[in-house]
C-alpha cells in the first residue's frame, strides 16, 4: 500500500480538487483507494456527497482500530472509499499533541489498511504543524500544488526546509503547477525557472485554471465524471499517469 | 462486502419490489444489460473444490472466488475454440498460471450456459449519494436446459451505509422473499439439475460397520461401476488423459475388491466377471503407458544434454501415432455390444448376487481380519527383501501394498479419519518408492526395446540411438538410487508407531464387533 499526501501551506491552490480527482483516477486504474479527508472544511467529502460524520471525535479516531474502520464510507465509484471529514478535525493538532509519538501516529493508523487498500490519498489541512509532520512522515510521496506566483515559490522553499529539518527524503517531495493560466507572462516565466531552483521534482503535467474543475462543487463529482474531455479532466488523468509508477 | 441474495418468485413486479426495498429513498430508473454467461471446470471439479470459478462472459474470461464472485484474474477471450488446458490461454495470459496451478493436467469442461439479464438500480439519499445498489438477475439456462428461469435479487451493500441494507433486507423478509446464500454457480447448477463436486478423486462410499460383507461388496462395486461409467464419455472424446487413468483405477479397485471379498459372493459366479475386469485392465494398459510416456516428455528431455534431445523426436512421433491407434481400438471396444452387455450383466448380478459362505459376516469383522492379514503379509514380504533380492520380489510387494491401500480406502468410513489419513501417508511413502522403481523398470524395458527395433536406419536412427542410450544411462542410475532407498521407505512404514496405528484399526474393528 502506498500513501500519497496532497499538501500545501497555502489554501486555495487546487489541493482538494487534485486529491479527489487523483483518487478517482487511481480507483479507475484498478487501485483499491482510500481518500482521507483530514481538512476540517470537508471539501473532499462534499465532492463525494458524503456528509461529515456526527458521531465520534478525533481523539477516538487517533486511537485507531474499530473507530477508524467504522468511519470509512464507500463513494459512488468502485474501489474508492473515503474517510469523511469531521468537525473535530479542527482539534486534530491538540489530540495529536496529547498522545505518545505523535509524529508516527498517521503511519501507525494506516498500517492496518494495507489489507483493504492499495493506495491512500490524504487531503491534508493547510498548516505546517504536528498534523502535517505526522502526514509527511507517513507519505511515500508528498505532492504539492504550486500556483506559479512568487509567494508560492516561498512556501515551497519553506516546505523544502521542513523536509530538511525533519530529515525526510527530499526525493519524496514532488510538485505540480496548478491553476495555470498560460496567458499570463508571470505564470510562463515562473514555470520555466521554478523547477530549476529547488530540490523538488516538478511533474510535467500542469493543471490549468479550469472552469470544469470549479464546477465540481456544483456537480459534486470528480471532473472526469461530468466533463471527461475537458482540459481539467485530461490534466488530472495525465498527472495520475505520471504518479502511478512512482506509487506502485 | 458480501451481497445479500434472495430468490425472486416468477412474475414479480420488480420496480415495485425495488421501490419497497428502498424504504422511500430515491430510486433511479434501472440500467439493464444482457449477456451470455458460461461456466467451466475440470471434470473432477478442481476449481470448485478450490472455491474458484471460471466464467466466460462479455468477451472475457474471469477467474473468481466461488463465494462472493471476487475477481482474481481476467483475460480477453480470443476467437476460435475455447481453451481446453490452462496452457491454451497463452503463456502471457494472467489466467495461465493460476489455472495451471489449479487444473494441473486436467482439461476444462463446459458446465453451464445461461442467458443472463441484469437490471440494476441505484438507491440514493437526499444528497443524491448512492447508499445501496440493487440488482435483479434473471438466468435462462441453455445448457443444461431448464424450464423456468432462475431469478435472484441481489442487495449490494456500500461500506458505511449498512443501515440501508438492513432496511432493504427487512423489507425483503416482510415480502417473504427467500434468502439464498448459495453462490451463483451453485444456484445455476442446482437449477439445471447438476450437483457440484459430484465426481472426485479417491474412493468415497459410506459403509456402516454392522452391515454385512455382502452389502458392502455390492455398495463398493456399484460405486466403482458408476466411476467407470462417469469416465467413459471423456475417455472416448479424449478430453484429457485422466479420464482413462480414473477409469483404470476404478477397474483396478474393482479387481482388488473381487479379491478382498473372496468367499462373500459365490466364487464360481464371480469368475467370468473377474476375467472380464482383468481383460479391461489389459485393454486399457497400452494407451495409459503411452500417455505416461508423453506426460513425462519434458522431464525426459530435461535429463538429456541439449544436443541429444532432438534424437528423441522420432520416438515421440511414433508414440503419438500409436496413441491414435490405441485410442481408436479402445473407443471401438467401449462402443461394442459385448462391453455394454457385460456392464448390464454386472449390474444385474449386483442386484442379487449369489451368496458365499462369508456373505453375512459383519463388515467390521471381515475388514479387520482382512486388514490384519494383508498388513502382516506386507511386513513379512518387505522384511524378506535384501539388497540382493530380485526385482520380481519388489514388484510383488508393490501389488500387495496397492491391495492394502484399496482395502483401507474401501473401509475408511469405519475408522477415525485422522488415523486412516496418517496411515495412508506412511503407506504412500512406501508405495512411491516401489512405484517409481517399477516405472523405471518399465521405462528401461521400453527404451531397450526401441533401441532394438529394426525399422529405421541412417543418421536419424543414430541420433535416436544416442538419445535413447543417454536416457537409459540416466534411468539406470536413478533405478539404483531408488532401489537403495527401498530399505529407508520400508523401515518408515514398518516403524513401531505406524504398526501401532494399524493395530488400533484392527482393535477398533474388534471393539465394535465385541
Amino acid at each position: 500500500m502506498k500513501v500519497l499526501a496532497l499538501y500545501s501551506i497555502k489554501g486555495g491552490v487546487g489541493k482538494t480538487a487534485a486529491a479527489v480527482n487523483l483518487a478517482h483516477a487511481a480507483a479507475r486504474d484498478g487501485r483499491r483507494t482510500l481518500l482521507l479527508d483530514l481538512d476540517p472544511q470537508g471539501a473532499a467529502s462534499f465532492y463525494f456527497r458524503v456528509r461529515p460524520r456526527k458521531k465520534g471525535d478525533v481523539a477516538r479516531l487517533l486511537a485507531g482500530g474499530d473507530h477508524l474502520q467504522r468511519a470509512i464510507r464507500a463513494t459512488d465509484y468502485p474501489d474508492l472509499d473515503i474517510l469523511p471529514a469531521h468537525l473535530s478535525f479542527r482539534r486534530l493538532e491538540l489530540a495529536l499533541d496529547a498522545i505518545k509519538k505523535p509524529h508516527a501516529r498517521v503511519r501507525k493508523l494506516l498500517k492496518p489498511q494495507r489489507r483493504d487498500y492499495d493506495l491512500v490519498v490524504i487531503d491534508c489541512p493547510p498548516t505546517l504543524t504536528l498534523v502535517a509532520e505526522s502526514v509527511l512522515r507517513a507519505a511515500d510521496l508528498v505532492l504539492v500544488p504550486v500556483v506559479p506566483t512568487v509567494l508560492s515559490q516561498r512556501t515551497l522553499e519553506m516546505l523544502e526546509a521542513e523536509f530538511d529539518e525533519q530529515k525526510l527524503d527530499p526525493a519524496r517531495l514532488w510538485a505540480f503547477f496548478s491553476l495555470v493560466d498560460r496567458r499570463k507572462t508571470l505564470h510562463r516565466d515562473l514555470m520555466s525557472t521554478l523547477p530549476q531552483q529547488g530540490a523538488t521534482h516538478f511533474c510535467r503535467t500542469c493543471v490549468p485554471a479550469s472552469s470544469d474543475i470549479e464546477r465540481m462543487g456544483l456537480a459534486r463529482e470528480p471532473v472526469a465524471c461530468f466533463a471527461a474531455e475537458s482540459a481539467g479532466a485530461v490534466a488530472m488523468q495525465d498527472l495520475w499517469n505520471e504518479l502511478s509508477t512512482r506509487l506502485s | 462486502m458480501t451481497p445479500y441474495a434472495f430468490t425472486i418468485p416468477p412474475g414479480s413486479d420488480l420496480p415495485a419490489l425495488v421501490a419497497d426495498l428502498a424504504g422511500g429513498l430515491h430510486v433511479a430508473p434501472p440500467e439493464a444489460r444482457r449477456s451470455r454467461v458460461r461456466y467451466f471446470d475440470s471434470f473432477d471439479w478442481r476449481l470448485h473444490r478450490a472455491e474458484r470459478t471460471l466464467r466466460r462472459q462479455d468477451g472475457t474470461w474471469d477467474l473468481q472466488i466461488l463465494g462472493d464472485g471476487q475477481l482474481l484474474a481476467r483475460a480477453p477471450a480470443r476467437p476460435g475454440p475455447w481453451p481446453r488446458f490452462a496452457a491454451d490461454f497463452g503463456a502471457d495470459s494472467p489466467l495461465a498460471r493460476p489455472l495451471a496451478r489449479l487444473l494441473g493436467i486436467r482439461a476444462l469442461v463446459h458446465l453451464v450456459t445461461a442467458v443472463c439479464r441484469i437490471e440494476s438500480w441505484d438507491v440514493r439519499n437526499e444528497d443524491q449519494k448512492i447508499v445501496l445498489r440493487v440488482a435483479a438477475e434473471t438466468f435462462e439456462l441453455e445448457k443444461p436446459a431448464a424450464g423456468e428461469p432462475l431469478a435472484r435479487l441481489i442487495l449490494m451493500p456500500l461500506r458505511g451505509y449498512e443501515e440501508h441494507l438492513q432496511t432493504a433486507a427487512r423489507a425483503a423478509a416482510a415480502r417473504s422473499l427467500a434468502a439464498t446464500t448459495s453462490p451463483l454457480l451453485d444456484a445455476l447448477l442446482c437449477h439445471g439439475g447438476l450437483t457440484p463436486r459430484s465426481y472426485g478423486p479417491g474412493f468415497q462410499a459410506d459403509l456402516a460397520p454392522d452391515q454385512s460383507a455382502l452389502q458392502a461388496f455390492v455398495t463398493i462395486s456399484r460405486t466403482l461401476l458408476r466411476a467407470m461409467r462417469q469416465n467413459e464419455a471423456g475417455l472416448r472424446a479424449d478430453l484429457d488423459t485422466e479420464f482413462l487413468h480414473d477409469y483404470r483405477v476404478a477397474v483396478r479397485r474393482q479387481r482388488s475388491a473381487l479379491g478382498h471379498f473372496r468367499g462373500v459372493v459365490q466364487d464360481q459366479a464371480l469368475a467370468p466377471f473377474a476375467a472380464r475386469f482383468k481383460q479391461l485392465g489389459r485393454l486399457t494398459g497400452p494407451l495409459r503407458d503411452i500417455d505416461v510416456d508423453l506426460l513425462e516428455r519434458e522431464r525426459s528431455l530435461g535429463l538429456l544434454p541439449d544436443h541429444l534431445r532432438p534424437g528423441l523426436q522420432p520416438r515421440y512421433e511414433r508414440l503419438l501415432a500409436s496413441r491414435a491407434t490405441e485410442l481408436n481400438r479402445l473407443r471401438r471396444a467401449l462402443a461394442a455390444p459385448d462391453y455394454r452387455e457385460f456392464l448390464a450383466a454386472w449390474r444385474t448380478f449386483l442386484a442379487d448376487p449369489p451368496q458365499g459362505e462369508l456373505a453375512e459376516v459383519p463388515l467390521h469383522t471381515f475388514a479387520s481380519a482382512r486388514l490384519r492379514k494383508l498388513h502382516q503379509s506386507v511386513l513379512r514380504d518387505g522384511r524378506a527383501i535384501t539388497p540382493r533380492s530380485p526385482d520380481a520380489d519388489l514388484h510383488r510387494l508393490r501389488i500387495r501394498c496397492k491391495k492394502l491401500r484399496y482395502l483401507i480406502e474401501f473401509s475408511r468410513s469405519l475408522f477415525p479419519a485422522a488415523v486412516v489419513d496418517e496411515l495412508l501417508v506412511h503407506l504412500k511413502g512406501l508405495q512411491d518408492n516401489l512405484g517409481e522403481f517399477n516405472d523405471l523398470s518399465v521405462q528401461q524395458a521400453d527404451l531397450t526395446a526401441a533401441l532394438a527395433a529394426p525399422d529405421a536406419r541412417g543418421p536419424a536412427r543414430l541420433a535416436e540411438a544416442a538419445a535413447l542410450g543417454g536416457l537409459l544411462t540416466v534411468l539406470a542410475g536413478r533405478h539404483r538410487e531408488v532401489r537403495a532407498d527401498f530399505s529407508r521407505a520400508f523401515d518408515d512404514f514398518a516403524a513401531p508407531t505406524v504398526t501401532r496405528l494399524f493395530t488400533r484399526l484392527y482393535d477398533l474393528a474388534e471393539d465394535v464387533s465385541a
